[in-house]
């Protein structure tokens, strides 16, 4: 059975989505509907579905820094009411995308073609949202430079480069400094957004690890790696998601 | 003959028409005597151009032939009182220099009446020309009445000096008078100009207002509002909700709002507010538990008048750069009261604040753009960080600044 996640932040067009792909693809398990980017993301890396509907203008991550993560490792469709450069960059780059509100035809129509690729790899979006991204209007391009945590009765102020990983912890987030620790009430998946992709990688649904503490990589099987740090003793597993990471 | 000389005059008639309309065109004339005129008219101010150019469309043909003969007719009355009140010197010879004398004046107070700018440059040129020609003037007619008459011309001589002041004298009386004129001319075309400049800055401040209205309305009925609301309404529709009226009803008031306050100027805080209301009824019914508001009037309020449109771009602003990005959404509360002699509305929510939302420059620049055609500089918008969001401080007088 094919699974499927929608993310889309209005909870009418949500149920739209969902009616429709109920009648146009009755086979197809609906796994999770996110109401923003950073849901979506993290829903990914718990279902893993195999297409993704994706709203372009979402609180947290946007769709199109969602489908950037995602890469080649499902099939997307973005949904948008009218982001006219989107819309022609995806016209031009045969990317699979829906107009809001989405009529009944339109769906079966995409629905035909992502069932017609499902045997196939998705093709990997990357250059092409790279692009997009700079000229979506709201964009963040700042990143955090401090986070601010409790401790005890003092709010400590970390310097983000510091930090050797941050790892969820339920509701919280740890975040492992050379000397100390310190939890922060802020969930992982709403940190990612805020956080240099190219300085901290996530190497698991639950890991965010800074590029310039990492020692080595152990590989444990054909499957399994696990990231070694320097100045602490803790091992980090890589999922298989993330283990391309490290391939050569 | 005739008709080349009519054609030469209508030739010159015309580049000189084209110069006045587009004095750069000065330049691509051959070089001589009308390029030297062309470049005069091309240096006259615009105005004074362009009353020369009307004179000059309106006085060809058969129009000029009419208003040449009329003056023709003038001159000739006068030739004949002349020589009625002085006996000299015969009849005909004195409709023959009145004739020569008023044609060989006319296009000289033409052109000092269009365009005194030329004229007065230099007063001085002014002075040895009016002298020069009427001595020339002078010599020239007595010469031509002594040949006439078929006297010698060596009787000239002991009459020179007495001619030569003669025409100094008349070069004189023609010079002050033909001044004043010059001088009131310039003084009625610069009234004049102060005015055309006066009403083109009124029609540049109404095309600028309409032109924010338009924009502010442009941006409340994007793609992205019409659509995606338009959606949620199908949406309700093909569940049946009963809802899906209700949100129909609000997108109608929203929009039969945008269009009539589009079109005033100013509206009273209780029109704006209910607006404001229907739009943000709209975003509840999209965004559902992730916006709440509270809109607060007090009745003396109800009446102030505020530029329309004003506190709905706040809210708009609101909504899109506080609100939508916010992952849990957040409160709007859009509160007006009195302060001091003016009036403070406050736009707050509790969304993602000023840093996190870039990009939200062109509606509140659209915004300072309408207080300051409305009321000058006696009002302000203020924004400031709120913990958690921002708020948005309108502070206007009680009452308008007249309409000019």
């Amino acid at each position: 059975m094919t699974r499927i996640l929608i993310a889309e932040d209005e909870p009418l067009m949500r149920e739209r989505l969902l009616g429709l792909l109920e009648a146009c693809w009755p086979e197809a398990e609906v796994v999770l509907q996110a109401e923003n980017g950073n849901d979506a993301w993290d829903g990914f890396l718990e279902h893993e579905p195999e297409v993704v509907f994706l709203d372009i203008r979402m609180p947290g991550l946007s769709g199109l820094e969602v489908a950037e993560r995602i890469g080649d490792q499902a099939h997307v469709v973005f949904v948008t009411a009218y982001d006219q450069y989107a819309v022609d960059a995806f016209d031009a780059g045969a990317v699979d995308y829906l107009l809001k509100p989405v009529q009944l035809d339109r769906m079966e129509r995409a629905v035909d073609r992502i069932r017609a690729k499902l045997n196939k790899p998705p093709a990997d979006l990357g250059d092409l949202l790279h692009h997009l991204k700079a000229s979506l209007p709201g964009a963040r391009s700042e990143k955090m430079k401090w986070i601010k945590a409790t401790v005890g009765k003092q709010i400590r102020l970390i310097d983000v480069g510091e930090v050797l990983f941050f790892q969820s912890d339920t509701k919280y987030t740890r975040v492992v400094l050379p000397d100390s620790e310190a939890l922060v009430r802020i969930p992982l998946k709403d940190l990612l957004g805020g956080l240099d992709r190219d300085r901290f990688w996530q190497i698991h649904r639950g890991t965010l690890v800074n590029v310039g503490a990492i020692a080595a990589v152990e590989k444990l099987d054909a499957e399994r790696m696990q990231v070694l740090l320097r100045g602490c003793d803790e091992k980090l597993p890589v999922s298989r998601t993330f283990t391309h990471l490290f391939r050569d | 003959m005739w008709r080349r000389l009519v054609n030469w005059y209508d030739t010159v008639e015309n580049e000189q028409i084209a110069v006045l309309e587009r004095p750069e065109l000065a330049e691509s004339i051959p070089s001589g005597v009308r390029r030297w005129h062309a470049r005069r008219l091309a240096a006259l101010p615009p105005l004074e151009r362009a009353r020369m150019r009307e004179f000059s469309l309106t006085y060809r043909g058969p129009r000029l032939r009419k208003a040449l003969a009329k003056w023709a007719a003038l001159f000739t009355l006068l030739g004949v009182l002349l020589h009625l009140l002085t006996g000299d010197p015969g009849l005909v010879p004195a409709v023959i220099v009145a004739n020569l004398a008023g044609f060989a004046l006319l296009p000289a107070a033409v052109s000092l009446w269009l365009g005194p700018s030329d004229a007065l440059k230099s007063k001085r040129a002014m002075l040895i020309g009016a002298s020069s020609g009427a001595v020339l003037g002078a010599l020239g007619s007595y010469t031509g009445f002594m040949l006439a008459a078929g006297r010698p011309l060596e009787a000239i001589y002991p009459r020179l000096s007495q001619l030569a002041l003669g025409g100094i004298v008349a070069g004189l009386v023609l010079w002050l008078p033909a001044l004043l004129v010059g001088a009131y001319r310039k003084r009625q075309y610069a009234a004049q100009a102060e005015q055309l400049q006066r009403d083109a800055e009124r029609d540049r401040m109404a095309r600028e207002l309409s032109e924010s209205q338009l924009r502010m309305l442009r941006a409340q009925i994007e793609p992205h509002f019409l659509f995606n609301t338009l959606g949620a309404v199908q949406q309700l529709a093909a569940d049946g909700a009963p809802h899906a009226a209700a949100l129909t009803a609000d997108l109608i008031a929203f929009l039969r709002a945008s269009f009539s306050d589009m079109r005033c100027e100013q509206l009273s805080l209780k029109t704006e507010f209910s607006t404001v209301e229907s739009y943000l009824r709209v975003m509840q019914a999209r965004m559902g538990a992730r916006l709440r508001f509270e809109l607060s009037l007090p009745d003396y309020l109800a009446h102030t008048p505020v530029p329309s449109m004003i506190v709905l771009t706040l809210v708009e602003n609101a909504i899109k750069h506080g609100i939508e990005p916010a992952l849990r959404g957040g409160e709007i509360r859009v509160a007006a009261e009195l302060d001091g002699a003016g009036v403070r509305i406050r736009v707050r929510d509790s969304g993602v604040g000023m840093s996190a939302t870039p990009g939200n420059g062109a509606g509140l620049d659209n915004v300072r753009r309408r207080l300051e055609l409305a009321y000058g500089l006696g009002a302000g918008l203020v924004l400031r960080d709120a913990d958690p969001g921002l708020v948005a401080e309108l502070s206007v007088p009680a009452l308008l600044k007249e309409a000019a």
